[in-house]
């Protein structure tokens, strides 16, 4: 036992230097179990955090009730740096208009450290349709009205509410099924048990590349780098503009040359160029910014959401 | 190119990696609450430093090795290392009471070897056209797999059928508990913020089986702890025997452990229990089953290691994840620039090659570090129980704390302790519980997705044809004995 104790530990063990400013391994905080794509950002930025800090830096997966639990964490934790949140902006800045009752706000609760990628939702096409595009999806609903159903990885996820707003923009009638995650969506996207789904760009890209599924449209305002030739919903006629972004955040009350630190070297880990081919690889594009200018998307987009999810009757509770 | 992938693997860098990842699976596996998809996750940042053949490598092993180490503490002191063994953990620690704890710790774990042989050689031979018959499955199917296991636990596992149900309709409750159910509603979530992120499985199940145990070996402070144990002097020669004897049902566990580890939604967890329940409806011997009785581990044990390796059918094919552990290793495969897809049987062949030897040698591996596990683990029976019982206590609370790192999870732990407790001194069993938490989500996801996609037509639900004979399939298990019965009676009135 003694032989195991001491191989586990040889093992685990990581190189750390002391280090000035943050003296305590520093836990990344994400609301996914581990193999999402949040999960797999995350894990490429502690990799590369770490030698910066001088400081381990371990991904600590806390899954369950939309981020909530991982949200509560990091808010009620120290707040001196060892603690930080990795996120998508989905269940800071749109979720909390789909409840009547949140027991968070991100902007009080919580201190902007660095927006890292920004994401696009795509459009993809399994062969159940055997549309190519668009406007031939279109025509194919258009003849089964009774097989109009789009895939997302979840109520709530930014998926649903891409189709929520594609069905009331472009009119067409088209009902949700919510998945648990995008591996089981994609198996029967796969697999011709449903036409369509809607989720990050980084979930379908490889199926795309390899022509398994057909990525039609995304709902950005311009053209993910990773997807150059894919048209966007405003290209096809449909008026869109939704992406979101994935930024780290700290518990309020942390202190601002702290704050600053880490957003210093967390801008410097996504503008690293092989790290900028591995994102656009992955369906993101780097969108590197820090403290004051991440702070600053979040109230703006806080607020360009409230009337969208509203108008989009995207009510949860 | 078969050489190359053997020497890729028979790299002394990569032959160390291996060992120290059975050692550390080993290790993970047999604490409890310490599963084998943790031991992927903790390897995942190990792995960034390797090259893609050992990185891969140290994950098959680990996860290996900590499904079977679950074997361990559930067998010895009724804690189930993971969830894949908590459908055998009664009848294991029957076996261990009964002073036969090494045969079934043998048998575990060389029909776990076996079991995981034969999944590596279906995932060598059949990958591709096996991921393509798993992407039939959906929803309505699955729908109608869970139901099947559901039935199968209560209605052939246990002797008494109704307490049976009335545990696993507690299990389904706690499962519905947070926000994570189709319609994102929070359900008894009470503005809790832990309460909506759900009831996690591993430390309610800690709770019911090890702290339940815990407390009635504290009621009965005078019972005696002496449980005798026979010993083995070649675990090999037992096992030859038994393999001989128990040849079918040793085949049927591999082959349905392996079917079910393919589809992307399911995995060794639910393999085990429908091995178990099907080897005791099949037994010749059925009356057995719960009294400490080796055929029942044989199946499920082989079943649950060949899910394991089932599990990269899908993953390697498509990326599509078939369990938890995959769902880590595609991400992985990602980093390592071996992404996943119908081609990496071409441009990868190499590295393909080297992972499938991988398989082969973990499970080969885990004959001689498995036994020397078991005898080792083995003392533990002989210490005093009043030194015992805290240091389970303990490991308990940390396996409860680490799945989440939360004192939540020691709160349920402690919670569902009580409630297991009141529940076997009143006569109901605790597994069903423990399966209705496994698959309830899965069993209500799918029910409503199947119901919207049929647009509340419940008849849709029968007309495909797998979909049809699972119903058939879970029908029969309902209605068996009502028919039974009536034919009985039928005949006796004549």
């Amino acid at each position: 036992m003694l032989r195991l104790a001491i191989l586990v530990i040889a093992f685990a063990a990581l190189p750390a230097v002391a280090q000035e400013k943050i003296g305590k391994p520093v836990r990344l905080v994400i609301g996914f179990a581990p193999g999402g794509s949040v999960d797999l950002v995350a894990r490429i930025v502690a990799e590369r955090l770490a030698p910066r800090l001088g400081q381990p830096v371990l991904v600590e997966n806390r899954p369950g009730g939309f981020v909530r639990v991982a949200i509560d964490a990091v808010r009620s934790a120290a707040p001196d740096g060892t603690t930080l949140l990795l996120t998508s902006s989905t269940p800071l800045v749109v979720t909390p208009h789909a409840y009547a009752k949140m027991p968070y706000d991100a902007q009080r609760d919580l201190v902007s450290v660095a927006r890292l990628v920004n994401g696009q939702q795509g459009f993809a096409l399994g062969p159940m349709s055997g549309a190519r595009s668009w406007p031939e999806y279109v025509a194919w609903l258009k003849a089964n009205p009774d097989k109009a159903f789009f895939a997302s990885s979840g109520v709530g996820s930014m998926g649903h509410l891409v189709g929520v707003v594609l069905a009331n923009t472009s009119g067409l009638r088209i009902e949700h099924v919510a998945y648990k995650g995008s591996g089981q969506y994609n198996a029967e996207l796969l697999g011709g048990q449903v036409s369509a789904g809607i989720s990050g760009i980084a979930d379908a890209s490889e199926f795309h590349r390899t022509g398994k599924l057909r990525i039609v449209a995304t709902s950005g305002a311009e053209r993910s780098r990773a997807l150059p030739d894919v048209p966007t919903f405003k290209e096809l006629g449909v008026p869109m503009d939704l992406s979101l972004w994935y930024g780290v955040f700290a518990p309020a009350g942390t202190p601002s040359a702290i704050v600053e630190l880490l957003g210093r070297e967390l801008v410097a880990v996504v503008g690293a160029p092989d790290l900028t081919e591995r994102f656009i690889n992955l369906g993101l594009d780097p969108a590197a910014a820090g403290p004051k200018a991440t702070a600053e998307t979040l109230a703006s987009d806080y607020a360009r959401w409230r009337p969208i999810v509203q108008q989009a009757g995207f009510k949860l509770d | 190119m078969l050489f190359e992938a053997l020497a890729l693997v028979f790299d002394p860098y990569v032959l160390w990696v291996i060992l120290a990842s059975a050692a550390f699976g080993l290790f993970v596996g047999a604490v409890p609450g310490l599963t084998a998809t943790m031991a992927t996750a903790l390897l995942v940042p190990v792995t960034f430093f390797m090259e893609p053949v050992p990185a891969i490598a140290s994950i098959v092993t680990a996860t290996a090795m900590a499904i079977f180490a679950g074997d361990i503490p559930s067998c010895l002191l009724r804690m189930p290392g993971t969830p894949a063994s908590a459908a055998y953990t009664d009848e294991a620690y029957a076996m261990t009471k009964k002073g036969q704890g090494e045969l079934a710790l043998g048998a575990g774990l060389v029909f776990s070897v076996i079991g995981g042989l034969f999944g590596t050689a279906v995932l060598i031979m059949a990958a591709p056209a096996l991921a393509e018959v798993a992407l039939k499955f959906s929803s309505f199917e699955y729908f109608w797999l869970v139901t099947l296991g559901l039935l199968c636990a209560v209605f052939i596992a246990f002797a008494n059928p109704l307490k049976g149900i009335v545990s696993l309709l507690l299990g389904l409750l706690i499962a519905s508990v947070g926000l994570d159910n189709p319609a994102g509603f929070p359900r008894f979530t009470f503005g809790n913020a832990e309460l909506a992120g759900g009831l996690t499985l591993i430390p309610i199940m800690i709770g019911m089986f090890a702290v339940s145990e815990i407390i009635r070996s504290v009621s009965r402070i005078d019972a005696p702890w002496e449980m005798a144990q026979a010993q083995i002097g070649n675990v090999f020669r037992g096992m030859w025997g038994l393999t001989k004897r128990y040849k079918l049902p040793v085949l049927r566990g591999s082959v349905l452990g392996t079917a079910i580890g393919v589809l992307p939604g399911a995995g060794a967890d639910i393999a085990a229990w429908m091995s178990y329940a099907l080897s005791k409806k099949f037994s010749k011997e059925p009356e057995k089953f719960g009294t400490g009785h080796v055929e029942g581990i044989i199946e499920a044990g082989a079943s649950n290691n060949s899910a394991l390796a089932g599990a990269w059918v899908p993953a390697l094919v498509f990326g599509i994840p078939g369990d938890s552990i995959t769902a880590i290793v595609i991400g992985v495969l990602y980093i390592k620039g071996l992404n996943p897809g119908p081609s990496i049987f071409m441009e990868n062949a190499v590295a393909i090659y080297a992972i499938f030897m991988v398989f082969i040698l973990a499970n080969l591996l885990m004959l001689p570090l498995g036994i020397a596990a078991i005898k080792s683990a083995k003392q533990l029976l002989r210490a005093p129980r009043d030194v015992l019982m805290p240091v389970i206590l303990l490991f308990c609370i940390v396996g409860s704390f680490a799945i989440n790192n939360s004192i939540f999870g020691v709160v349920l732990m402690l919670v569902f302790g009580v409630i297991a407790y009141l529940m076997e001194e009143n006569g109901f069993p605790v597994a069903p519980a423990i399966l209705g938490m496994v698959l309830g989500a899965m069993l209500e996801e799918h029910f409503i997705r199947a119901m919207i996609r049929a647009d509340g037509n419940f008849l849709v639900f029968f007309e495909r044809p797998i979909a049809a004979g699972l119903a058939i399939a879970a029908s029969a298990i309902v209605f068996w004995p009502v028919g039974a019965w009536l034919w009985r009676r039928s005949r006796s009135v004549y």
